[in-house]
């Protein structure tokens, strides 16, 4: 079963600090990734994508200010 | 304010010291502009400590640090583990990307509009970076531009780390000279193994009112100062036996001096050994079983160059300095980082051998929390002294009145044993003098291309009467 996280609540910015790594984002682009780093900034995750509409953009790392997630879960 | 022309490669400066008479003007220690030129030609030039790679053993840790008046970021990068430097300055607006002075981070993320920055100092995220009517086409996340700015040469020398903002600069080790030896015998456990030391951290800190090369220049290795300054501080015990009275060495053949290097500026105190191998072991700690490891280590390294005459260095392993504002001892390093004309921060490292067991570690320690700390003395006592001088000197009155630097003025002589190196007595201030000679040679050089070792011919001496020579032309 997995899990959402509420980022988007009153606590949706602590939630979003402590996003665990392995956990899944999905962006407001469409992009799907998982979480390999969070720098616990509040700020950036750093993930890597498993579906992006730039399709060379698949496979690829990058970091993902906050404003870009749309929602979170664990896998 | 003394009016000074401070275009780059302008001489005019070589006014302020008179090397027959022996003096330097006070101008040198209290004038902004003097103070301005210094940060641009010495500070952005000069090879400078940034601490020991100890502070940073893992991926992604990092220290703030300093090079002149300026932080930067020393840190070890997550992927290639290599140790990096930045300086601590966004590339967006100026913002001082990261506020803690250590820890262990995936990336630096600038808390005015969040440019981020890993490990290797690239800018690897930008905030609303993703927005098609905001950086679009204008800033390419991943280029090399925009990264942290980078020092331009960095050096782990046993364990010591050092840049230089100066691409051109020539690398540490011929900037040390013959000084590379005795550095490296300073970052040596106390069985002679090489960069066998860490640091206690956090280093000490002091911000003191007065100029930076009054604790640089005037007091590093200033043998003339002890018996006075540190008078009481001999008198409370303080020492490693805590006033219990330690064994008295036997004797182990060996001359000291006071020595300059007047074309690289480094100097202090020097010993010469007459004699193979290293001396006996006394006792000398309070706390028990302290004595032990030491000298089962001095035995160690007695095996280990018996049949060698130790390097010259400084007495007890140190006491000399590395230009511009680096004082180097056995266990201890001393670093003055220019804050303002008047504002000096210091910051004391004290080391130990890294392998050394718990209750040895302790007793260092104590020891350099009795010599230095908050309730410490003997540089307690010296910064007395610092702080005093400067209020005592800048004034339009005693700013006219120049510092004498002629104690053993004629009377150094280049030694074979180091060669280049200006040899003289003990309480002579040789290595004062060197340290003005390089100075000047900063001041007034275009570039490295005019200075020593990178200028091979250069003879940077500007006092007179080594050895007979005449003092360098100008
Ligand atoms: S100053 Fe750092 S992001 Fe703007
Ligand atoms: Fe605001």
């Amino acid at each position: 079963m997995s899990e959402t996280y509420n980022i988007k609540g009153q606590d949706g910015i602590q939630v979003f600090t402590d996003l665990p790594e392995g956990a899944q984002v999905t962006l407001t682009n469409g992009a799907v990734g998982t979480i390999i780093g969070n720098p616990r900034d509040g700020a950036f995750l750093e993930v890597t994508y498993s579906e992006h509409p730039d399709s060379s953009l698949v496979g690829a790392d990058e970091f993902v200010f906050f404003n870009q997630v749309e929602s979170a879960a664990s896998k | 304010m003394a009016n000074i022309v401070r275009a780059i490669g302008d001489r005019s400066i070589r006014a302020y010291i008179d090397p027959e008479r022996g003096t330097v003007s006070r101008e040198l220690y209290v004038n902004d502009d003097i103070f301005a030129q210094e940060l641009e030609q010495i500070y952005q030039r000069c090879w400078l400590l940034l601490g020991h790679e100890s502070q940073i053993p893992n991926p992604g840790d990092f220290v703030v640090t300093r090079m002149g008046t300026e932080e930067v970021l020393m840190v070890r990068d997550r992927k290639d583990h290599k140790i990096r430097a930045f300086l601590n300055s966004c590339r967006h607006r100026g913002m001082k990307v990261c506020r803690y002075d250590e820890g262990n981070t995936l990336v630096f993320t600038c808390p005015y509009h969040a440019w981020t920055y890993d490990t290797k100092g690239k800018l690897v995220g930008v905030g609303f970076g993703n927005y098609a009517n905001a950086y679009t086409d204008t800033l390419p996340t991943g280029s090399e531009e925009w990264g942290l700015v980078e020092v331009g040469q960095i050096c782990n020398f046993y364990g010591s780390i050092w840049a230089t903002w100066d691409p051109k600069a020539p690398s540490f080790q011929d900037y040390l000279g013959p000084f590379a030896e005795s550095l490296r015998h300073c970052l040596q456990s106390s069985d002679g193994e090489d960069a066998g030391l860490e640091f206690f951290t956090p280093f000490q800190r002091h911000r003191i009112p007065t100029n930076w090369k009054v604790p640089g220049f005037t007091s590093v290795t200033d043998l003339t100062h002890t018996a006075m300054t540190h008078r009481s501080a001999q008198a409370a015990g303080l020492h490693e036996d805590r006033g219990t009275g330690k064994e008295t060495a036997k004797p182990f053949p060996q001359e000291k001096y006071a020595i300059g290097d007047h074309n690289l500026g480094h100097g202090g105190m020097c010993t010469f050994y007459d004699q193979l191998g290293v001396p006996d072991y006394a006792n000398e700690w309070f706390e028990p079983g302290v004595d032990d490891y030491f000298r089962a280590q001095t035995e160690r390294k007695k095996l280990l160059i018996a049949d060698r005459i130790m390097p010259p260095h400084g007495w007890g392993g140190g006491h000399f300095a590395i230009f511009p504002a680096v004082m180097v001892d056995s266990w201890r390093i001393r670093y003055y980082h220019p804050h303002e004309t008047g504002i000096t921060e210091r910051w004391s490292l004290f080391g130990v051998d890294k392998n050394a067991p718990d209750h040895v570690k302790d007793a260092v320690r104590h020891y350099a929390e009795r010599f230095n700390g908050p309730v410490g003395f003997f540089e307690s006592d010296d910064m007395e002294n610092w702080n005093y001088v400067f209020p005592a000197s800048q004034g339009a009155t005693a700013r006219k009145y120049d510092y004498f630097y002629r104690n053993g003025l004629g009377h150094g002589k280049y030694d074979d044993r180091l060669p280049g190196v200006v040899v003289n007595g003990s309480y002579t201030e040789e290595a004062h003098r060197a340290r003005f000679s390089r100075w000047l040679a900063f001041m007034e050089a275009k570039s490295w291309d005019d200075l020593y070792p990178l200028n091979k011919s250069a003879n940077h001496n500007i006092w007179p009467g080594v050895d007979g020579q005449a003092s360098a032309k100008a």
